[in-house]
């Protein structure tokens, strides 16, 4: 039975067929959803500073966690997102786990994104996606400020300095982010090419 | 009202890591997916944080990884869990090549020409033997893995090269055999209950 369209992006009802096959055991469901979000999750992976060795093992780690919390997803609409959520967790608890474990002179250095964070409009030039870029330039300076400190900045900035930042109230930060996501989600959607995916998600 | 968005979603809950969304300076990733992992995401940012990872045009994984991923759904089949224990990973080191030896002279050099590898990763060796397949141009990889019977338990052996991925399950006595090679270089996996080795180069 193949689960591909004509798309390597399954959607609407060949999603569910798709994590339905997998709870039914089937191989070629699973390969397909494994082989579909492989990108995605290899993506949350080295977005946390992973590479080489490492990524690759977090990475079947973050797939057997997948294989065991199937059954749990109730809305199968949002199994990307649900993916996405999973290897993040994962990479922070390896992140945790390094951060409190003796370095060795030999250790592995992992890959990490410039400690040294550029002017916001460096983002857009750092970003390999040309739809990525095109949709961050398109917004507004404030709005790359706000991307910058949530999706690039490699020093992880806390909601209060983002604010200092930003020269508003801590409070308002979580509102500000809602926002911005919402139009980065346009923009996203505005620079895709013309015979992108279309995702039917509910 | 975030976390009962993720639960009517079926998102994964918080597994106990800084489940109140606090933060470990000691942790650096981009804040969003810290905010991801930590549930402090509405589902609709979710949507958007994937938009831009998938649009993000990333470097691939490598299609050993990937595979390696698909095979997990290979061990859970027929009922069966999914190997969950942590995997120690070992990248096994070539200790044998019959090419390396000196060249027999006269009638010893016409019998035995056949090549045979040997490598070893934390205490376990792989005898490998290249002879012709039964299929002009093509070759079959016979192996022998020197574990202890626990650990073989749907023990399997996968190789990649130039006539693509050719994986085969290992026997109770550590044995396998992989057809349909062709000369040039390889990377190999050996998986086995409890270590996943890694041969990364094998010349054949």
């Amino acid at each position: 039975m193949s689960y591909m369209g004509s798309s390597s992006r399954p959607f609407g009802r060949q999603r569910r067929d798709l994590v339905a096959g997998c709870l039914l055991g089937d191989q070629n469901a699973w390969e397909t959803l494994v082989r579909t979000h492989a990108g995605l999750v290899y993506t949350v992976i080295r977005r946390c500073g992973f590479g080489g060795d490492e990524a690759a093992d977090l990475f079947q780690d973050v797939w057997l966690a997948a294989w065991e919390g199937l059954a749990t997803i109730r809305d199968e609409g949002a199994l990307a997102g649900w993916l996405a959520t999973v290897a993040a967790r994962r990479a922070k608890r390896q992140l945790l786990q390094r951060a409190h474990e003796p370095t060795s002179p030999d250790a592995e250095i992992p890959e990490r994104l410039d400690p040294d964070p550029s002017p916001e409009d460096v983002v857009v030039k750092r970003e390999g996606g040309v739809a990525v870029r095109a949709a961050v330039a398109a917004l507004s300076e404030r709005d790359r400020q706000i991307v910058h400190y949530f999706f690039y900045d490699a020093t992880t900035p806390s909601y209060t300095e983002i604010a200092a930042r930003l020269g508003v109230s801590p409070d308002t930060i979580g509102s500000l982010r809602t926002r911005c996501l919402r139009r980065l989600r346009q923009a996203l959607e505005d620079a895709a090419p013309p015979d992108a995916d279309v995702d039917t998600r509910p | 009202m975030i976390d009962e968005m993720h639960m009517a979603r079926g998102l994964p809950e918080d597994d106990g890591l800084d489940g109140d969304g606090g933060l470990d300076d000691s942790v650096q990733m981009p804040r969003i997916l810290q905010d991801l992992a930590d549930g402090r995401l509405q589902a609709s940012e979710v949507d958007t944080v994937v938009d831009w990872l998938q649009a993000a045009e990333d470097p691939a994984p490598p299609p050993w990884v990937v595979n390696r991923a698909v095979r997990i759904g290979r061990q859970g089949e027929n009922g069966q869990q999914a190997r969950t224990a942590i995997w120690r990973r070992l990248v096994a080191a070539l200790v044998y090549d019959t090419r390396l030896r000196p060249r027999a002279a006269g009638a010893r050099a016409i019998a035995g020409d056949e090549l045979r590898l040997m490598y070893q990763a934390g205490g376990i060796e792989i005898d490998l033997e290249v002879t012709d397949s039964g299929i002009a141009g093509r070759l079959r990889m016979l192996g022998q893995v020197s574990a202890e019977p626990p650990d073989l338990t749907r023990a399997w052996a996968a190789i990649e090269g130039p006539a693509g991925r050719v994986e085969g399950e290992i026997d109770e006595l550590g044995q396998f055999a992989l057809e349909g090679l062709v000369t040039g270089r390889h990377r190999m996996e050996i998986g086995l209950t409890y270590e996943l080795i890694e041969i990364p180069e094998v010349q054949i």
